[in-house]
């Protein structure tokens, strides 16, 4: 059970820190709202991968244990998108009578 | 006394792990349904929640990310020192993490302050209900790990502490990490 | 390899009330169960009282109910509460506590040959939150305001705000006592995960499990993915109420909240949470059956892969729930189809059970005739579930009395007809003692047809208009001519309620003159019968190493029509 890990923890530290930065800096290019969005989106979910591979030591852990993580983000997922059409899409228009969330507030 | 920690008839897996994965993945389902609400409401909002959104701090909260990571640096490390059994260090490092924890939370405690001296309460917008909620709800389980932290620090201190509960513990803390990984940006980052 | 055992308990706190005996804590959560199955059902009595007879006097309901209209008399305020009350309480605190707590507990350490869960200290835990969270919602009963009453789904705007419904701190309660339950069963969900997956004894593969293994692994798998969202949901609920915010209220210029997202959290879990109590329910038939049929059960892996599929199809079909809700058409067609679709594992699984059965030697025992009209009565439910899966069909049936046949005709089997089956197979085990047989073929008989006949007159009013929640059907011209019918139904209930006198009879003589029971009385192979009625504290004098699988009933060329699963190897073992 004592299985010696390889993994240089402090490495795997320093580069979070980089991709932090670079979300954060992400902020100041000059791409679209929708584009640095998806990007820092992206760039968080890379982090969060490489802690459950590398801290939390995935990348030697059974089929079982990592689909206990893929199997949930896998539900989320599909959980958020079918309810996309339902709370996202303004469906009864700009008639007074609108669907949720349609004036800033 | 520890009733089952002994050994396993059938596989080589701690049953401190196993049963830490399985909860981690009902939590998993749980940040993941505030997540999606929120989103989604966002997402309907089309924009014009980035107006609220720029009145929260993102250099505060972004020194709490490096807190944060750091102090998941310093759990795997302890787990490190544990597969030596090593518990002075692990006892070392236990302690470095329940520091970075508390100064996550105060960090957090300031930054509630600001906002809430501005007039932003969680019922100012549903911005703020989601944003005070999210990280109310994550600062809940950022307390429970430092109080097991602080417990497995004791346990070391009198070379006491398992592997198996130091890893079960670290899994936990780096949950709670992953989570705060995708608060930031999503709060903080997203206009 | 051997487990450390914790001590054997001498003082009686230790032995009957804080204990961390998986059986014990099995035997406490039954009672819980049948303690909340008894009071649940007499709010039922008094919610079908009221339909038959409106607005008079419920008989006996006097010292419970006394408000502005006087005593006995059911307001529509306290009959909204009531049936709330009704579907939580049946839910959340028996078919779970009965099914998951009482069964699973007490059965997969013996049936993998453990000596006990994995972690016992977080077993007994467990119970105490449920407990808690029986009190809380007890107490909500008592507060002014009175308690939840909107609906055991407790879809908001109506639940979010204390001015919709006149119920206070009732409702906040409620959601506590939910939030305690969830907790309760997460615990007692990766306790029974991992024990089952890391205990199991020598021999014992993952394809010798005896199915109600897997039947409650799979339950509290679903349980455990499920549940999360609701509690999201839980938790902005209880601010909206206490705390003053909008995440499901809405508000006129378009900025609040919006409601139907309540009920996507909501169903993502309360579908996949009707699985998590039927699928031990099916683990119960999957042990009866066979011992019963003296005949091996047909098709393990069948049952056992559809069981899966269903499992993950179960997170598909949520919102067949809300089809008439205003949610997006786009919705309807693909929910529609995956709900049709969950039909077919379930029907293979039925098939299995009842090809379990042909060409067997039956033996029409007590658990056996339970097991037998589990099955006839859930079959009706499944086939209605399809005419509701159809969203042509539900835009006309939904919220109708059409549904709350559908549901309680797959429900009731499940929890009570399953649940009572579990209960006469297994009570020797957990008691030591041997039931009374005429008196249970009695409660079975009553309990059956009574059951059917409130039913069906239920599946007619509905198709008729009668809709749900509603306090009285005479107040609609239309569905006057349908009230005999909803007589017939409450004297069907009453019936069913004077029907569990014979089974308290039986509990009460047997306590106090029954036959002590052997380690096997129905001669099963399973390793719980192997070993003592009820058994020692260890479970088993030493782990047994398991040699087949759990349903070698009648092997061609063995002396005996059955072989328990640590039999020795021999030529007749089918490995």
């Amino acid at each position: 059970m004592a299985t010696e890990s390889h993994t240089n923890y402090t490495a795997v530290w320093a580069w979070l820190l980089v991709l932090l930065f670079v979300s954060v800096g992400a902020v100041y290019l000059p791409f679209s709202g929708a584009i640095t969005v998806a990007f820092i989106f992206l760039v968080a979910a890379v982090k969060a991968v490489m802690i459950a591979v590398y801290f939390m030591h995935l990348k030697d852990e059974t089929q079982l244990i990592r689909a206990l993580l893929w199997v949930p983000v896998a539900f989320f997922i599909i959980m958020t998108l079918a309810l996309v059409p339902d709370i996202v899409v303004d469906r009864l228009g700009d008639d007074g009578a609108a669907g949720t969330h349609t004036s800033a507030h | 006394m520890t009733y089952a920690a002994e050994g396993q008839t059938n596989r080589e897996m701690p049953f401190a792990k196993m049963a830490m994965w399985w909860f981690l993945a009902s939590e998993v389902m749980t940040f993941g349904g505030f997540l999606a609400s929120y989103l989604l409401f966002r997402a309907a909002a089309h924009g014009a929640w980035s107006e609220l959104a720029a009145h929260l701090n993102p250099w505060l909260a972004t020194v709490n990310t490096v807190v944060l990571l750091t102090s998941s640096l310093t759990i795997v490390k302890a787990h490190q020192a544990m597969q030596h059994d090593d518990q002075v260090k692990a006892k070392k490092l236990l302690g470095i993490t329940v520091i970075l924890g508390v100064a996550f939370l105060g960090f957090k405690a300031v930054e509630y302050s600001i906002e809430l001296s501005h007039g932003y309460t969680p019922l100012t917008h549903i911005f703020w209900s989601f944003y005070y909620a999210l990280t109310g709800l994550h600062a809940l389980h950022v307390i429970a790990g430092i109080v097991v932290n602080a417990v497995l620090f004791v346990h070391a201190s009198k070379g006491k502490l398992t592997l198996a509960r130091a890893e079960a513990a670290g899994l936990y803390w780096h949950f709670v990490d992953i989570i705060w990984v995708f608060l930031f940006p999503l709060l903080y980052l997203s206009y | 390899m051997e487990h450390a055992i914790h001590p054997e308990p001498t003082t009686f706190l230790r032995k009957h009330v804080f204990s961390v005996d998986h059986k014990v804590i099995g035997r406490q959560y039954l009672i819980l169960g049948m303690v909340w199955a008894l009071l649940g059902g007499l709010m039922a009595y008094v919610v079908r009282s009221q339909i038959a007879w409106p607005a008079q006097k419920v008989v006996g309901a006097s010292l419970f109910i006394d408000g502005a209209a006087g005593p006995g008399i059911v307001l529509p305020e306290t009959f909204n509460a009531l049936i709330t009350m009704h579907g939580t309480v049946m839910v959340f605190f028996v078919a779970m506590p009965i099914l998951l707590g009482a069964f699973g507990n007490f059965l997969v350490p013996l049936m993998i040959g453990a000596r006990d869960m994995a972690f016992p200290r977080l077993n007994m835990a467990s119970f105490w939150v449920i407990t808690t969270a029986s009190l809380v919602m007890l107490v909500s009963m008592f507060l002014p305001g009175g308690p939840a009453a909107s609906g055991w789904t407790g879809y908001p705007p109506l639940s979010a705000r204390e001015s919709y419904t006149g119920v206070g701190l009732g409702q906040a309660f409620w959601i506590l006592a939910l939030a305690l339950e969830f907790t309760s069963f997460l615990m007692g969900g990766v306790n029974l995960l991992t024990t089952a997956i890391t205990m199991r004894a020598p021999g014992m593969t993952m394809m010798r499990l005896p199915l109600m293994v897997w039947m409650q692994m799979t339950a509290a798998v679903l349980f455990m993915l499920s549940v999360g969202p609701t509690i999201a949901g839980a938790i902005l609920l209880l601010l909206d109420r206490t705390a003053g915010t909008s995440f499901f209220v809405p508000a006129a210029d378009g900025s609040g909240g919006d409601p139907l997202l309540w009920q996507h959290l909501f169903w993502f879990f309360g579908h996949p949470e009707v699985y998590v109590i039927l699928l031990p329910g099916i683990g119960v038939l999957t042990e009866v059956l066979p011992t019963f049929s003296r005949k091996p059960i047909f098709s393990y892996k069948t049952i056992l892969w559809s069981t899966m599929v269903a499992g993950v199809l179960s997170f598909l079909v949520w919102a067949h729930h809300m089809f008439v809700s205003g949610m997006s058409p786009l919705m309807v067609m693909p929910f529609s189809i995956t709900t049709i679709l969950i039909s077919v594992p379930f029907t293979l699984v039925i098939f299995a059970l009842i090809g379990t059965m042909i060409g067997g030697s039956i033996k029409l025992t007590t658990p056996m005739l339970f097991a037998v009209g589990t099955i006839a009565c859930f079959i009706v439910g499944g086939v209605t579930g399809m005419f509701l899966g159809s969203a042509a069909v539900d835009t006309y049936m939904h919220d109708t009395y059409f549904v709350v046949a559908h549901f309680h005709y797959t429900l009731f089997p499940t929890v009570i007809l399953g649940g009572l089956t579990g209960f006469y197979f297994w009570f020797p085990k957990m008691f030591g003692k041997t039931l009374n047989r005429p008196l249970g073929h009695i409660h079975f008989w009553i309990t059956v047809i009574s059951f059917n006949v409130l039913f069906i007159a239920l599946f007619r009013v509905g198709l008729a208009g009668h809709v749900r929640r509603i306090w009285a059907a005479v107040t609609y011209d239309y569905l006057k001519p349908f009230q005999g019918l909803n007589v017939v139904a409450t004297w069907a209930a009453i019936a069913m309620l004077i029907g569990q006198i014979p089974f308290i009879a039986n509990l009460i003589w047997t306590a106090f003159k029954g036959e002590a029971a052997p380690s096997n009385p129905w001669k099963s192979n399973s390793l719980e019968w192997q070993t003592a009625s009820p058994p020692p504290h260890e479970n088993f004098h030493e782990i047994p190493t398991v040699h087949r699988g759990a349903y070698e009933y009648s092997v061609p060329g063995s002396e005996q029509d059955w072989i328990a699963q640590d039999s020795e190897p021999s030529s007749t073992s089918a490995g």
